[in-house]
């Protein structure tokens, strides 16, 4: 069975519902969990004629902020694991889309599921699939559990 | 955990990559599975003409379609009982619906705890939309659902020369 469970948040709630089922799962199955948020490639704008309003300075901070409010949300998913006791490991990495991250770093730590919320946070509660989960469904080669 | 899942099959290699899983996961879990097939009598009503005689011809492709079905899911059944797993099998006929309706409202019914299914890992167009039923059990299932690729065998063939 599963051994090792990718479990991306973007720290919405309904993905935090996600993380402690995907835990209480991989604890069932004894399996590890690999936490992961995305932070989305910050582009600064270009205007007229090659114009850019927004330096690499604030591209730069806004990337580090983002980092630190993706490990936030990863160090939420950490405690649940411990308090599970379910081997963990955190991950943030920006990538150009979310579900490009989740798939790279699936592949990457060889994970064997991916656990993933319905929707997040700009989903709308039990009607549609989040268009991130749509696009990891879509993509991944490995089962995915959509969690609703 | 998953105590009662609810396994959609249709004796496709994509369905049994499902039951696969879904086998798996339940020696793991000590779980029981449903298994349900819908015949879906829709494509042989499509069949008929006005004269009627071709109605005869519907429920000659009907009763075959519900035969091969039964047959098809009991045998499905059977695999799981070998792995010392308790399992149900159930048919349902669909006429007008959609084959996702009716397993959503049969893992409500049943009050599933998950859905396995398989779904066809195609490149291309059909890449990009899923399965249409399994898509709809997505969106609209009220239990989590666990999605299976399977992989084409040609697609299998290609990696394993690859390596």
């Amino acid at each position: 069975m599963f051994k090792h469970i990718l479990i991306p948040t973007d720290g919405s709630p309904v993905a935090n519902k996600a993380v402690k089922a995907g835990i209480q799962f991989a604890r069932h199955l004894r399996a590890r969990v690999t936490g992961y948020h995305a932070i989305e490639t910050i582009h600064p704008q270009v205007y007229g004629e090659g114009y850019t309003i927004g330096s690499n300075k604030i591209v730069e901070t806004l990337t580090q902020r983002a980092r630190e409010m993706g490990v936030r949300k990863i160090e939420h998913v950490a405690k649940a694991a411990k308090a599970a006791g379910v081997p963990f490991r955190g991950i943030v990495t920006i990538a150009e889309t979310p579900y490009e991250g989740i798939i790279e770093t699936a592949r990457k730590q060889k994970c064997d599921a991916i656990f993933i919320a319905s929707h997040g946070r700009r989903g709308l509660a039990g009607l549609i699939l989040g268009s991130v989960t749509q696009k990891v469904l879509t993509h991944s080669k490995l089962p995915v559990l959509v969690y609703r | 955990m998953y105590g009662r899942i609810l396994v959609p099959v249709d004796g496709s290699s994509t369905s049994t990559a499902g039951l696969d899983e879904a086998i798996r996961l339940a020696k793991n879990q000590r779980a029981k599975l449903r298994l349900v097939h819908v015949v879906d009598e829709y494509v042989a009503y499509q069949s008929y003409d006005i004269s009627g005689t071709a109605l005869y011809y519907a429920g000659d492709l009907i009763d075959s379609l519900r035969k091969s079905g039964r047959k098809m899911v009991d045998k499905a059944a059977a695999r799981v009982r070998k792995h010392g797993i308790t399992a149900e099998a159930a048919i349902f006929e669909n006429v007008a619906g959609r084959v996702a309706d009716f397993i959503v409202a049969e893992a409500r019914k049943w009050r599933a705890d998950l859905i396995v299914m398989g779904t066809h890992g195609r490149r291309g167009m059909n890449r990009l939309v899923l399965g249409s039923d399994a898509e709809i059990v997505v969106r609209t299932a009220p239990v989590p659902v666990l999605l299976v690729k399977s992989v084409a065998p040609k697609a299998r063939a290609r990696k394993k020369k690859a390596i």
